[in-house]
């Protein structure tokens, strides 16, 4: 797979497709992101089960040049969101898709998302470097078992794991969809949530977060494994992208020229929760 | 008394609850009105805010679908509201804090039925305790 | 040196806990603790003692102004030397002339820190680049070294005071402290440090800032995990009763920490972000006070998620990589 990472690499840069090239190298602990502007140097791109950095979050530094990137499932999603979202246009972004065969800590253990992963294969692509994977085809169980709990223990559950935040916003920058130029938890007028560590104000924090995210989100995972604190995060974002799928039929990242579902209506959605 | 924080959009729920004031219709004092121009102007972090605040509940009331001032203004606001429900409920966040209606300007009668509700709703409740900012 | 039983310290410590707030590493993190630890590398370091993540300095109440009254005296116990010598680090640049800061220096006046020497370092160590080690004595009122059931102790009066003195070492004791010291201090890698701050500010415009800063994500993990940040951010906050000023930990790698009130933001991107916070490190820090302000503990390195090591970069920088 790597050979041929590097030989579309290769390619790209000799045809003038693109003019810089997001991809994974060899770091110190694990694969790191690294940025290629010579195609001398598409030796040093890698491809293992450590490779499970999000880099779609880096494509907005480079806006206006043709921006090449080595893109697993989860990571061509998210390129694709930001499309829909006009962060980036279709015609500078250049997809060496990679099917993704799952990603792994440092102890060897499959991380959440990749357990469930629907779209190992990404699903736009400029070229694909290997067979298309079959992805996983449950419908969220993670989030149906955390549902069956009472109340009173998933309330338990979201405050003890907040409890462990230091608010580093790893998590949020590690997210390719968290570019607001102003995060809401930054903003001192309106002042929305207090800073610090309070109960209430890590719960404001983790919540509007995953709150934003819905309908966005590609279930990559980045920010769990972003977080030097080990929150569990995920069960959050994951129930928001099941929502959107339930109520509007909408799976993040498949469609570029597809509006995001917040950003649109359907006269016929589901009002139950309506008094 | 139980505060609850009530977004009313312009057009026809605060227009509703004016009527039920000049209708006389007796409901508790319980709301506390922000009016907007319309549901889809409410930004979900103004809910979670004034919860954080100490709100005993949030009501959010707009035009009937295809009745918006705005054509479609509440369309979004349903879908929002939909999203913000489901994650609110996720996290075992108590039941009967949040309402979401549509009341039109004709429905003087309805607003303060929709007032008595709610009321009902928040005094099963214990005092505001979960998602409470810190104030000592 | 002097040996004492572990058991006795350990009751001590617990017996102590009623004066004093005991912090130690416990779960992985340090923490506020009743007197137990757990011998481990903590991720949260031990800075969080005497500068906490979130601390109150003064109240505006009754329409008056009040100081935070002080706590009870602080004891760090069981972190390792390279968190204490971080500790005396931050207390260079807390002992300004102009304006020291009080709320850290009360605190690390009365309190006393007690570290336990790194007999197996880590792979991502590097505490020897800067003179200093897995036993280093740095910053601590006590190393100590574990033997059986006993620790060896390098303390001043302060430690024995409070926990007694113990018998002599033996001299089979100096005879594994100096085995056991060597050991450790050959498993980490040094670093080039030679005349690196003078380097680096000599290349302060060189391109390669940009190729070394791209990746990093400007999150706060490094900053907020790192033994020797102290950077901080002030706001108030209402209370029932009034306004409680508080202060929290901030990191210059938030873009929003140099962003002046009419928008302009001289550090506007992840280039002079890092670039600033390896200067401050590795350059500033030793033109003003003499030392690197950096331990070499390696936090930074194992916790970025995007693996920006900074031993790589520092090598490079300083012209051997």
């Amino acid at each position: 797979m790597i050979e041929r990472i590097r030989e579309e690499a290769r390619k790209a840069f000799e045809e003038g497709k693109i003019e810089i090239l997001i991809g994974f190298g060899r770091g110190t602990l694990r694969a790191t992101p690294i940025f290629i502007e010579k195609k001398e140097d598409v030796d040093k791109l890698i491809w293992d089960d450590t490779c499970w950095i999000n880099l779609a979050t880096y494509l907005r530094r480079f806006r206006g040049k043709k921006t090449g990137i080595v893109a697993k499932g989860c990571d061509a999603r998210s390129v694709v969101a930001l499309i829909a979202e006009k962060q980036l246009k279709r015609e500078d972004v250049y997809i060496i898709g990679v099917p993704c065969q799952g990603m792994k800590n440092e102890k060897g253990e499959e991380f959440l998302s990749c357990r469930y992963c629907e779209y190992p294969t990404p699903p736009v692509y400029d070229v694909l470097v290997g067979e298309k994977r079959e992805g996983k085809k449950e419908n969220y169980p993670d989030v149906s078992e955390f549902e069956s709990m009472p109340p009173e223990k998933r309330w338990e559950f979201f405050s003890e794991e907040v409890k462990k935040c230091i608010r580093c916003y790893a998590c949020r920058e590690a997210c390719p969809m968290c570019y607001c130029e102003e995060c809401f938890a930054d903003s001192l007028d309106p002042r929305w949530l207090e800073p610090g560590l309070s109960l209430s104000s890590l719960q404001f924090w983790h919540l509007v977060r995953a709150y934003h995210q819905a309908g966005r989100c590609s279930d990559c995972g980045a920010c769990e494994r972003a977080c030097p604190m080990d929150v569990k995060i995920l069960y959050l974002t994951r129930k928001l992208n099941k929502e959107v799928r339930e109520l509007f039929g909408f799976v993040t990242g498949l469609d570029p020229e597809a509006l995001p579902p917040l950003g649109t209506y359907s006269t016929e959605d589901k009002e139950e929760f309506i008094l | 008394m139980k505060k609850v924080i009530a977004f009313l959009c312009n057009w026809c729920s605060y227009a509703g609850a004016d009527l039920a004031g000049v209708s006389r219709f007796q409901y508790p004092p319980i709301t506390r009105t922000i009016r907007v121009p319309c549901s889809g102007r409410v930004n979900p972090l103004y809910l979670f805010k004034a919860l954080y605040e100490g709100a005993d509940a949030v009501w959010v009331s707009g035009c009937h679908p295809g009745d918006c001032h705005y054509q479609t203004g509440n369309y979004y606001a349903r879908r929002r509201f939909a999203i913000f429900n489901a994650l609110m409920d996720y996290v075992g966040f108590e039941k009967g804090r949040v309402f979401f209606s549509w009341i039109s300007a004709s429905e003087g009668k309805k607003f303060a039925e929709t007032v008595k509700h709610i009321k009902e709703e928040v005094e099963k409740l214990p005092p505001r305790q979960k998602f409470l900012r810190e104030n000592d | 040196m002097r040996r004492i039983k572990k058991e006795a310290i350990e009751k001590k410590l617990k017996e102590l806990a009623k004066d004093y707030r005991i912090f130690a590493p416990m779960n992985g993190d340090v923490k506020e603790t009743g007197g137990e630890f757990e011998e481990c590398f903590p991720r949260l370091s031990g800075k969080c003692a005497f500068l906490p993540p979130e601390e109150e300095i003064l109240r505006y109440k009754d329409g008056k102004v009040e100081e935070t009254p002080e706590d009870k005296p602080i004891i760090l116990f069981g972190i390792k030397p390279c968190d204490a010598r971080a500790i005396s680090l931050i207390e260079l640049a807390m002992r300004d002339e102009k304006f020291p800061d009080v709320y850290f220096l009360r605190k690390k006046e009365k309190g006393i820190i007690v570290s336990i020497a790194c007999k197996e370092p880590g792979d991502t160590c590097f505490c020897t680049s800067f003179g200093h080690g897995p036993f280093s004595t740095q910053g601590s009122d006590a190393l100590l070294v574990e033997k059986d059931d006993y620790y060896l102790v390098l303390g001043n009066e302060k430690f024995f005071k409070l926990f007694g003195e113990g018998e002599e070492a033996r001299e089979e004791d100096k005879e594994y402290f100096e085995e056991a010291k060597k050991r450790a201090e050959e498993k980490i890698e040094k670093i080039p440090i030679d005349n690196l701050g003078e380097k680096l500010l000599s290349r302060i415009e060189d391109p390669v800032w940009e190729k070394i800063s791209r990746k990093c994500l400007n999150c706060g993990a490094c900053t907020f995990l790192c033994p020797t940040c102290y950077c901080f951010d002030i706001q108030d906050l209402e209370r029932s009763w009034g306004v409680s000023r508080r202060r929290y930990w901030d990191s210059c790698m938030f873009s929003i920490y140099t962003k002046e009130a009419s928008g302009h933001n001289p550090r506007p991107t992840h280039r002079e972000r890092v670039r600033n916070r390896i200067m401050h490190k590795f350059s500033y820090y030793p033109y003003l006070y003499g030392e690197f302000g950096c331990t070499g503990c390696g936090r930074c390195v194992v916790y970025c998620p995007v693996n920006f090591d900074i031993r790589e970069v520092l090598k490079i920088l300083g012209g051997s990589g």
